[in-house]
Formats: structure tokens, sequence, C-alpha cells
């Protein structure tokens, strides 16, 4: 029944923000805000469930904990950045929520440079010298 | 066959994580860039056989490498950037004392070197002091360190020693000229081994040069004075005091 207390939040949100903007739009702007906030510390405890599941699942298959590390780091570098993009965005700066999201590709790149590192280590060392 | 299954297992695994995190990723933007490094994890669990063969297990080499990566940019950002400044500071304040004892160092030698040149006229030609630190309590209440001295080396210069044994002893000058100049006494006692082994030593050393004898304890003679005269001013021990004869021809042993 949590989707229900989301949706509510949501909508009062909504109201709230529809009827103060006419007067004082710095102020639905920071509803809006507070509200992304709260929904999002609302998704963290059942985002933690999931990822001590996942974690779980890894172990027992013998998956190496580094694969799953980079893959939740990922998934905590994409949720993160899109999250404050997104409220940028809102307050109507798409320069900086543009920004954001680089950085959170290119976080997401350097991950990604160490395993290209190995990659290609390995398949030099496949070809004849 | 187990290590088939064992990769057949690890690459299921990772191709399902791959597909959820493909699934719950919040949007497009950054779609391309994760479905890159998701492709290229399961690349490399696809190939992890190969690099067992081939080289150090894949797993232990991606730590390796982030683990380098993250000391980087720790480096390079703020983050631990105290840890690396109290380092720093750690090794200028080694570099410093260090410099400050070298310093110190010489300027005893300095002063040791008058005070042989006061007592007994011969010129020494170089007094090497090593100092040590000594843990101990600062004033504070800190651990802080003590200098003290370590050892002291005394070469004596061959023709003053000789000029100097002369007044001493009152053996005519003539033998000057006929003793072979190469007759180096050394009293070597460190701080460490006990009284018989400088004694071997000095036996040794008598041993090797029969014909020199005499001067061998003149020149003994000489440098127990500077030793004792030395353990008397600076209060320390005069099995710490080294002396060579010869500044050429001076060996260690």
């Amino acid at each position: 029944m949590e989707i229900i207390q989301v949706v509510g939040l949501g909508l009062i949100a909504t109201i709230l923000i529809l009827v103060v903007k006419e007067q004082k739009p710095m102020f639905a702007f920071l509803l809006a805000a507070a509200t992304g906030v709260l929904i999002f510390m609302f998704l963290m405890g059942k985002i933690s469930t999931v990822i001590s599941e996942l974690e779980r699942m890894a172990k027992s298959s013998g998956v190496e904990m580094i694969y799953l590390k980079t893959i939740l780091k990922i998934i905590g570098i994409a949720y993160i950045a899109e999250f404050g993009a997104q409220v940028v965005r809102d307050a109507g700066q798409e320069n900086i929520a543009s920004k954001i999201e680089l950085a959170g590709k290119i976080l997401i790149m350097v991950l990604a440079v160490p395993i290209i590192g190995i990659i290609i280590e390995t398949v030099l060392k496949l070809l004849p010298s | 066959m187990t290590w088939l299954s064992g990769w057949l297992k690890e690459v299921i695994m990772v191709v399902l994580l791959a597909t959820f995190v493909d699934l719950i990723l919040p949007s497009r933007s950054m779609e391309r860039y994760v479905k890159l490094v998701l492709s290229l994890l399961i690349l490399l669990t696809l190939l992890s056989p190969l690099m067992k063969i081939l080289t150090e297990a894949a797993d232990v080499k991606l730590a390796g490498a982030f683990n380098k990566f993250n000391q980087q940019t720790s480096s390079a950002s703020g983050k631990g950037g105290l840890q690396q400044i109290m380092d720093q500071a750690k090794q200028l304040k080694n570099q410093q004392q260090q410099q400050s004892m070298e310093w110190a160092a010489q300027e005893i030698a300095a002063q040791m070197k008058d005070q042989i040149r006061k007592q007994n006229g011969s010129n020494a030609a170089e007094v090497k002091v090593v100092l040590g630190m000594q843990e101990g309590n600062g004033i504070d209440g800190t651990a802080a360190q003590n200098p003290y001295i370590k050892g002291v080396t005394v070469v004596l210069r061959q023709e003053d020693a000789a000029a100097s044994q002369n007044t001493e002893d009152g053996t005519d000058s003539s033998q000057d000229i006929h003793v072979e100049p190469v007759s180096p006494v050394q009293v070597q006692v460190n701080i460490d081994p006990t009284r018989n082994d400088a004694e071997d030593n000095r036996d040794s050393t008598s041993a090797k040069a029969p014909g020199t004898k005499e001067q061998d304890s003149g020149k003994s003679e000489e440098a127990e004075a500077i030793k004792k005269m030395l353990g008397n001013t600076w209060g320390i021990e005069p099995e710490m005091v080294i002396v060579q004869n010869g500044s050429n021809d001076s060996r260690k042993l």
C-alpha cells in the first residue's frame, strides 16, 4: 500500500504547488523539491532490501562481488544523477541539469575504464607478440 | 566439469543482474552508458576462464585497478587529503630532523677535532660523528626523540700522528723515514660488541703488521687517550669512539 502513500503525497504536493504557484513561485519550487526528496527517501528503504537480496543471490551463485559492486555503483550513480538533474530542471535551470547528467555519465564511464583495461590486456595477451 | 558449471552460473547471474539493472534504470539518457558498462562486465565474465589461464584472476585485478583509481581520485580531490597532508608533514619533519641532525653532527665533529688537537697536538684528519635518535618523553609528555651520539670515528692523519707519537713517546725521528706508511691501526669498537671483539680486532691488525708493532702500540696508546678524552668531555662511552690511523689507507674491518 505504499504506492498509495506515494501517489497521495504527490497529488497533495501538486495541488499545493498549483495553488501557491500564482502567488509565490519560489515556494512552489521548494515544495516540489521537498516532495521529490521525500519520495526518494521513502524509496531508499525499498531499494536497500532489493540490493541486499541481489547480494545474497550473487553470493550464493558465486558471482564475483566486484562485479556486483560495479553494477550497484552504476545504479546508484544513475539514480542520484537523475534525481538531482530533475530537481534542478524543475527549477528551470536546464543548463545545470544537463551538467549533472554529464557528470553522471562520466562517472559511469569511469567505472568502465578498469574493465576495458583488463579486457584489452587479455586480448593483447592472446595475440602473438 | 565443476569449473564449467561455475562459469555458466556466473554468466547467467551477471546477465540476469544486467537485465535487472537495465530495467530499473531511471532514465533513458543514461541508458547507453550503463549498457556499455554492463556489456563490458558480461564480456569480462565470459572471458574469465581464458583470463584465468593467461593471467591472474580477473576480479582480483579489477579490484586492484579500482583501488588504484580510487587512490588517484582521492589524491586529486580533497577526499582523504588530510591523511595525505599529514603524511607529507611527517615526511617533511623527518627530513628536517635529519638535516638538523647532520648539522649537529658536523658541529660536534668540529669541536671534537679542536679538542683532539689541543690535547695531543695531532691533527685529526677527520672526525665523523653519527647521531642516533632515542625514543623518550618530551617536555610536554608526548613521545619525543632525544638525539644521542651513536658513534665517533676519528681518522688520524698519517704524518701528524707519527709526529705526535714522536713527541709523546720520545722515539727517534729517523724511524719515521724507514717505517712503512701503510700500517693502519684500527681500533674499531662498536656499541654493541663486547670488548673481546675489539681486542680480537686489535690482535689481528697487529698480527698482520708485525714489523710495526712498536708504532702500533704507540698509536693505540694515543687512540686510547683520544678515546678517553672524548669520552670524558662528551659523556659518551669510550667504546663508541673509533680511532683510525691514516686517512689514505684506513680500512674497514
